[in-house]
């Protein structure tokens, strides 16, 4: 079970439903030989690069010379043209300011929710996996209670209830987001812990907290990491079907989402004014779904050769 | 392993029992009641004071979380408030059609997966490869709901190969009721498609490392023989287990592909009563979604071992 | 028609929010409409075919048909399960009503043989027509009837409308008298819709009062129904109205999304279907694969309002001034153009065909004087707070809605958009947990039908539930009212109309916007589906507001 939107297994269940996902398999990712000899290649980069473009557009919109996203400007439905270079929307506001205005509320929210999902995730899953027993009993059976829940009930309740607002649906996803997250850390835990090198720093005499700080989290925050960028995508998508139901962020503040919700009923005569914001969700989400895999991919260092 | 088996087993109850309690509190906490989604814009104080005893809504919520738990435990999952059909009986429509859209939907994604998973195994880096890694991180990144539009947009109104919305019965025409099915199960299948393939991919390399093949190559075989006849059944168990596995969680999880093409599973039934604060009949599907993927888990943590191709290669 | 079909509007709009499919683009045309011109607000198109669905052909036997509606109910008893126009055509289809509203808007006898008044319009003798029967074979008789009648007074969905019946007898074994406390001439009109549904006993006396097995006395009787999937019903052999029905099966499909249900007739899933969204009913009746017609040019009855409601009771709506501004700073023509593009604009709940209709002194957009106002109040109370402004979760009145709130903002009235779902539409609306909202109301078939929406009696307090949503407590249109209700002169009764929009103008409780415009489109086999006709062949009310009676249809295949 997974955030709302994807039906697919790659984030929620971790280690049950996609062994993949957890980087237990032992191969090398595609691009590469078989060998220990590993680059992030070209495409990371122009994926990377797409990421970082969208990124500073949405902190810098203001600076650039766009329009007012929310006034109408324009008449509606228009052609792209020389003014306004990806046309206007079904109320006449300028569609470039408004997609590029339109990224921050789905960056914001992807990024934010997913660093709070991997601190709190993180570190249950660090826990989880290291102490075993009880705590990981505990842990993993709270996280269960959490993935069993149908995300639909779980997140339309949560903004249902303190309202539609961007802090709110940030929280929303963040807390979706935790079990899985915890579990693939878990997951990734368990493997180090029983790696030489802990057992050889339990024998020079360190504690816990050492150990975990110092051995395990180094060698877990690079899957994390992948993991993250893998999460933020679908969490954008899940900002945008919330927008779909009304319950993210107020009109007239666009987002990608409700960009698309708006768009999808005029799209038999305007196709543009949805098409222009889900080809900037798809080409965003395509390229952290690359960054992140390349990533995992290029620290994969446990199973390179087998 | 018995033991085992038995004590994961009997944690799922109070998995189950936590989420229904959660359900309950989420359900209860939402602002809005059904009296009102019952009587309308017609309300007054008498009738909603009327509606409101008649339904037990003036209950203390604990109460009424026993009451329900009790009669749950009988069998009796209550009623719609609005339309009065037993809660039983709209699952019962709905549970199967949600079922049978997900096994399309994973038979679709196998289909598709196959070819590219064994052909990118078969040479890792090439351009097949490549290609299928592209195109499964592809589908991932469209959205549902945007997938569903361009999808309908061809193949339903354009070229009339399919239904753009709306569910053919299996009973009643077997044929219809796989259309109607298809564009639906293509969108789901597409999301699962990226986990597949490379699933497949590398247990077909961790395959095709083993001696048998060796030998099978040296005895003169086609690669292709030695691919489809030697390497493929034995890399097909964990991706067969997946796909089984997806049905059971996946079931909660087929709602805004439900909602788009007008399915009436179980997705779309607890996203009506959600919205028409159905209680009970959303009590009941939460329950349903729960328990198949609460199920599903315990069976994956039973397989686990023999999923992870690291322990079966080295027993075989 | 009254309010049965009013509430739905929103609730619609709520379903139809995340189901989101593609109206005619194919992927190619997708790519091709990057050459297409700009804004489509196009010309007049093909002049509408005064004929369209209307034939006098000997009508074949037989089929099944496909209707798709807007919503699903829930359920076949309207005093159980409030019905929406679905509800409504349902019902026409499983159940007959007392009487029916006929082409020029006059109530007339269906099931009834007669409704007969008494001098001072406060008893109504209703006289039923010998040899009909139910479903079930049981006989229509008085008791039926007067059962049927007295399960909605007591109920707690038509309860409220019908507080001026005093009494409910059988008077003979086909009679039954209806006895009212005041004198209500309008009476017999609430007898053509739900209210007037005729169930059978039988039917009342199941659990749940039947609401999951309805018997009634229609053309059709009930198969099969899957909630939010589909609805079966078959030939009743044993009509009364000879040689009826023609079709021997319909099954309604509930497709709340306007472009699937579009989409659905254009690929030929379905045979017929309704639609309220103004870019549907501007471009379908352009396809030459279909045959449709709309209700503009229907002016029997009123149709719906769409307009701004303002909560009259919570400052500063309270203040006129404040109410005045919001209607000047309002550019109706510029909403119609862009969003509403059928729907005809109004400055009162009469369309100006209508008999009760009078040119008032609405106010027209002027942002100039809309600033005055807003200067003149916040001189004497302080800044003009910034207010919400609610709608449901639907992209084109979310749409609707963010033009309004750019209009008035060039008026320096500024405000929150906030979308609501469903089930807390009505409840805020009841409560008047509102400032501003998005809303739509007031058809009928009588003026008198609005009456508990805009009575001071109804006007309750913020907080305790009110019917009159605005909370408008104005002695003179009170008094309008009750004219309107008892008088037994029509001029009398168009006077007091006239006084009611003339009362809303000058007071601006709501902020009109246009009318909507319903259309329904059909494959070309679906024949008369705008023909009905009475017991006795004199014609019936056409096509209003989206109602298909599927018991003069037929097929010409």
């Amino acid at each position: 079970m997974s955030l709302p939107e994807v039906g697919t297994g790659l984030i929620a269940g971790g280690t049950s439903i996609d062994p993949a996902a957890t980087g237990i398999e032992g191969t090398a990712t595609p691009g590469f030989g078989v060998a220990a000899h590993k680059r992030l290649g070209w495409v990371f980069w122009v994926a990377a690069g797409w990421v970082v473009l969208v990124i500073l557009a949405a902190i810098f919109a203001g600076l650039l010379p766009l329009q007012d996203p929310s006034v109408p400007s324009a008449l509606p439905g228009l052609d792209p043209s020389g003014s306004h270079l990806l046309g206007t929307d079904e109320l006449g506001r300028d569609l470039l300011s408004r997609v590029v205005y339109g990224s921050r509320v789905s960056l914001i929210v992807g990024f934010s929710s997913i660093a709070l999902g991997l601190a709190v995730g993180g570190m249950l899953g660090l826990l989880a996996g290291y102490y075993r027993g009880f705590l990981d009993s505990v842990i993993t059976g709270a996280a269960n209670i959490l993935l069993a829940f149908p995300a639909l009930v779980l997140g339309l309740a949560i903004v249902t209830f303190w309202g539609p607002s961007l802090f709110h649906v940030t929280i929303a996803i963040a807390i979706l987001s935790i079990a899985p997250l915890t579990l693939v850390v878990r997951g990734s835990t368990v493997i180090y812990s029983e790696r030489e090198f802990v057992s050889a720093a339990r024998m020079l005499g360190a504690s816990n907290r050492p150990i975990i700080l110092r051995e395990i989290f180094p060698n877990v925050v690079p899957a994390a990491v992948s993991l993250g960028l893998i999460s933020v995508a679908v969490a954008i998508v899940a900002e945008g079907g919330l927008s779909f139901l009304g319950l993210s962020v107020r009109a007239p503040t666009p987002t990608w989402g409700n960009m698309i919700a708006e768009g999808q009923a005029v799209i038999g005569q305007h196709p543009l004014i949805a098409l222009w914001p889900g080809l900037a969700m798809f080409l965003t989400v395509l390229a952290l779904n690359i960054a992140g895999d390349r990533l995992r991919g290029y620290f994969d260092i446990k199973e390179g050769g087998l | 392993m018995a033991r085992l088996a038995l004590r994961k087993f009997l944690m799922l109850v109070p998995v189950v029992l936590v989420v229904s309690i959660l359900t309950f509190l989420l359900l209860n906490l939402l602002p809005g009641n059904p009296v009102f989604m019952i009587l309308g814009p017609g309300a007054t104080p008498k009738g909603v004071a009327q509606l409101t005893n008649q339904l037990h809504l003036n209950k203390p919520i604990y109460v009424r979380y026993v009451d329900w738990l009790w009669a749950a435990l009988h069998g009796n999952f209550g009623q719609s408030y609005l339309n009065h059909e037993p809660a039983s009986t709209l699952i019962h429509q709905a549970l199967p059609v949600t079922i049978e859209l997900l096994v399309i939907s994973q038979i679709i994604a196998l289909v598709i997966a196959i070819p590219l998973g064994v052909y990118a195994a078969r040479r890792p880096g090439g351009w097949i490869d490549q290609g299928s890694s592209a195109f499964s991180f592809g589908m991932l990144a469209i959205p549902a709901f945007l997938l569903g539009v361009l999808l309908v947009g061809v193949f339903a109104v354009h070229w009339h190969l399919f239904p753009a919305t709306g569910y053919t019965h299996l009973t009643a025409n077997l044929g219809r009721n796989v259309q109607s099915l298809f564009l639906p199960a293509l969108t789901l299948a597409l999301g699962s498609l990226a986990a597949y393939v490379r699933l497949l991919r590398s247990d077909m390399i961790a395959t095709l490392q083993q001696d048998f093949v060796t030998v099978a190559r040296s005895k003169g075989l086609s690669s292709r023989y030695i691919l489809w006849h030697h390497a493929f059944r034995p890399s097909t168990f964990s991706l067969v287990t997946l796909a089984g596995l997806n049905v059971g969680s996946l079931i909660g999880g087929a709602f805004i592909v439900e909602i788009i093409f007008g399915i009436p599973g179980i997705g779309s039934l607890t996203l009506h009563s959600i919205y028409q604060r159905d209680y009970l009949v959303v009590q009941a599907c939460v329950l349903i979604i729960a328990v198949g993927y609460v199920f599903v888990n315990f069976v994956v943590d039973l397989l686990y071992p023999l999923l992870d191709p690291r322990v079966r290669r080295v027993v075989a | 028609m009254p309010d049965d079909i009013s509430r739905r509007k929103f609730l619609a709009g709520g379903g139809a929010a995340f189901g989101a499919v593609v109206l005619g683009g194919s992927a190619s045309s997708l790519l091709a409409a990057c050459g297409s011109s700009g804004s489509k607000s196009g010309g007049p198109g093909p002049a509408p075919n005064p004929n369209a669905g209307i034939s006098n052909a000997t009508p074949k036997m037989g089929g099944t048909l496909i209707v798709a509606t807007e919503a699903e109910d829930n359920g076949f008893n309207p005093t159980v399960a409030s019905w929406d126009v679905t509800g409504l055509m349902y019902g026409a289809a499983i159940f007959d009503t007392l009487t029916a509203v006929d082409v020029n808007g006059k109530v007339q006898p269906n099931l009834a043989q007669s409704v007969t008044p008494n001098a001072g319009a406060t008893q109504f003798t209703i006289t039923l027509r010998p040899g009909v029967k139910f479903h079930d074979g049981s006989a229509l008789d008085a008791n039926a009837v007067a059962n049927s009648l007295i399960a909605n007074v007591k109920s707690p969905q038509n309860g409220p409308a019908l507080f001026n019946v005093a009494d409910v007898k059988p008077s003979g074994a086909m009679t039954v008298t209806v006895t009212c406390k005041e004198a209500w001439p309008a009476f017999p009109y609430y007898l053509a819709y739900s209210i007037g549904t005729v169930m059978s006993p039988s039917m009342l006396a199941e659990p749940n009062s039947g609401n999951l097995k309805p018997i009634g006395t229609g053309p059709f009787v009930f198969k099969e129904w899957v909630p939010n999937d589909h609805l079966t019903v078959v030939r009743n052999p044993n009509y009364w109205r000879q040689g009826r029905p023609y079709l021997d099966q319909v099954t309604f499909r509930p497709i709340p999304d306007h472009q699937s249900r579009a989409n659905a007739l254009l690929a030929g899933d379905i045979d017929i279907m309704h639609t309220d969204d103004p870019q549907d009913a501007q471009s379908l009746p352009k396809k030459r694969s279909l045959v449709s017609i709309t209700d503009l040019d229907n002016n029997a009855t009123e149709r719906e309002v769409h307009f701004y409601m303002i909560n009259t009771a919570k400052p500063p709506f309270d203040d006129v001034r404040v109410r005045q501004a919001l209607a000047y700073a309002t550019d109706q023509n510029r909403v119609h153009s862009i969003i509403d593009v059928v729907n005809p604009v109004v400055k009162s709940p009469f369309s100006t065909k209508s008999p009760y209709y009078v040119d008032v002194d609405y106010p027209t957009y002027d942002p100039a004087k809309a600033k005055q106002l807003i200067a003149a109040y916040e001189h004497d109370k302080g800044p003009l707070r910034t207010f919400t402004l609610s709608t449901v979760t639907d992209a084109k009145d979310l749409a609707r809605t963010t033009l309004v709130q750019a209009m008035w903002k060039e008026a320096g009235i500024n405000c929150q958009v906030q979308q609501v779902e469903q089930s807390q539409y009505i409840v805020q609306a009841l409560l008047g947990n509102y400032d501003v909202r998005e809303w739509r109301q007031f058809s009928a078939a009588d003026p008198d039908e609005n009456y508990v929406w805009w009575s001071s009696l109804t006007a309750s307090p913020i907080g305790a539930l009110a019917l009159n949503f605005a909370r408008n407590k104005d002695p003179q249109i009170q008094a309008a009212l009750e004219k309107g209700r008892t008088s037994l002169n029509q001029a009398d009764r168009v006077a007091a109309y006239q006084e009611i929009s003339r009362r809303f103008a000058a007071d601006v409780p709501y902020v009109w916007l246009d009318q909507t415009v319903w259309l329904v489109s059909a494959k070309p086999t679906v024949m008369n589906f705008n023909n009905p006709t009475l017991p006795d062949g004199s014609p019936a009310l056409r096509m209003t507001a989206g109602f298909i009676n599927v018991g003069q249809i037929w097929l010409n295949k």
